[in-house]
């Protein structure tokens, strides 16, 4: 190790932008020692006229990029994240059921998304925003709209699964979430793929798109549900 | 027995730990890599892999006394299991059973 004598020379501190930033985002499990040994690596490094700047960016740059992997791979994260995604996509969807069921004479524009299940591209139409906000938008939401028997039935499958996946089979919270995720998608990629292939009339293609977002719909809450219960005592 | 496998760097970090012995907290670790075996290691990293092998029961570490040289920041002292002396050994064993009868030829010169 480098021998240092500081009482004798003028003690150089680690800069406080790389201390503010590393006790922010390195790794909560051993932020204060990685600090620390820091800090006295610089400080020797100083002191002995060796390159510091250079070694401190990288140091400090590396340390969070750790930190930061180390937090996406926690539980508390992934919740977050569910929480995050059930409050932006159940109004979203809530909307467009609402609009789907109150619709008068749609533009040609989004006839044709609708009839090629593209609802994907009918959420980033601005012309779509301004008819589900304005014109038949949450004030029109029924509770009889959202009631869709195979919707429902999936979310059941779903929910007996997940609770048999928990306790027979032990994942971690990513390989959870990628089991939930896949019964979230699958009904929206099944009808999307369904619509695409075959050239169907619009009396069917209605109870598809329904199943597309409806099944969603009922499964995401559920999915956040199982994901704080099965996995309720690990916040790390 | 089912003897855990070590990687390079496990192994690297271990036997660092066996050097330093009482003294093997980050910055002593770092550096001595640095030294010995010309191995640049990050904070990071290092810390990373001394908290896995925490968990596998390798290693164990203990807090030490903040100094004002560290920010007030302590050390975090770390000291190899039986369990983390017996995983070497293995790993030396087998790697001595894999270099045995070979030899390379490397630039001209037999090692």
């Amino acid at each position: 190790m480098l021998n240092i004598h500081s009482s004798q020379k003028q003690h150089a501190f680690m800069p406080k932008l790389a201390t503010w930033l590393l006790s922010r985002l390195a790794n909560p499990a051993y932020r204060d020692e990685l600090i620390g040994d820091m800090e006295e690596e610089y400080t020797e490094r100083q002191e002995a006229n060796q390159e510091a700047s250079y070694w401190l960016l990288r140091q400090t740059t590396l340390a969070i990029w750790d930190g930061q992997k180390a937090m996406i791979r926690t539980t508390g994260f992934v919740k977050a994240l569910s929480i995050i995604l059930c409050v932006l996509a159940l109004p979203t969807i809530a909307l467009f059921v609402g609009w789907l069921s109150n619709m008068h004479m749609p533009s040609e524009h989004l006839w044709q998304l609708l009839m090629a299940g593209e609802v994907h591209f009918i959420l980033f139409n601005t012309e779509y925003w301004e008819i589900a906000w304005n014109e038949s938008g949450v004030s029109h939401l029924d509770v009889m709209m959202f009631i869709h028997v195979q919707s429902i039935l999936w979310a059941m499958v779903y929910a007996v699964s997940a609770y048999l996946f928990l306790k027979k089979i032990k994942p971690s919270v990513w390989i959870f979430s990628a089991f939930s995720m896949a019964y979230i998608l699958v009904p929206y990629l099944f009808g999307y793929g369904v619509i695409s292939l075959f050239e169907l009339p619009p009396r069917i293609v209605g109870p598809i798109l329904a199943f597309m977002m409806l099944a969603p719909f009922f499964t995401l809450p559920m999915s956040v549900g199982f994901l704080f219960k099965g996995f309720a005592n690990c916040s790390t | 027995m089912n003897q855990k496998m070590l990687g390079e760097f496990e192994q690297v970090v271990l036997l660092a730990l066996l050097r330093l012995e009482t003294n093997a907290y980050g910055a002593a670790i770092r550096q001595l890599l640095q030294r010995e075996i010309n191995r640049d290691v990050v904070l990071g990293a290092l810390y990373s892999t001394l908290e896995r092998m925490e968990k596998k029961g390798l290693v164990v570490s203990k807090l030490g006394e903040a100094t004002a040289q560290r920010g007030g920041r302590p050390k975090r002292f770390f000291s190899v299991t039986a369990e983390g002396k017996a995983a070497l050994k293995h790993a030396k064993q087998a790697m001595e059973i894999m270099w045995q009868d070979i030899v390379l030829n490397v630039g001209g010169e037999h090692a």
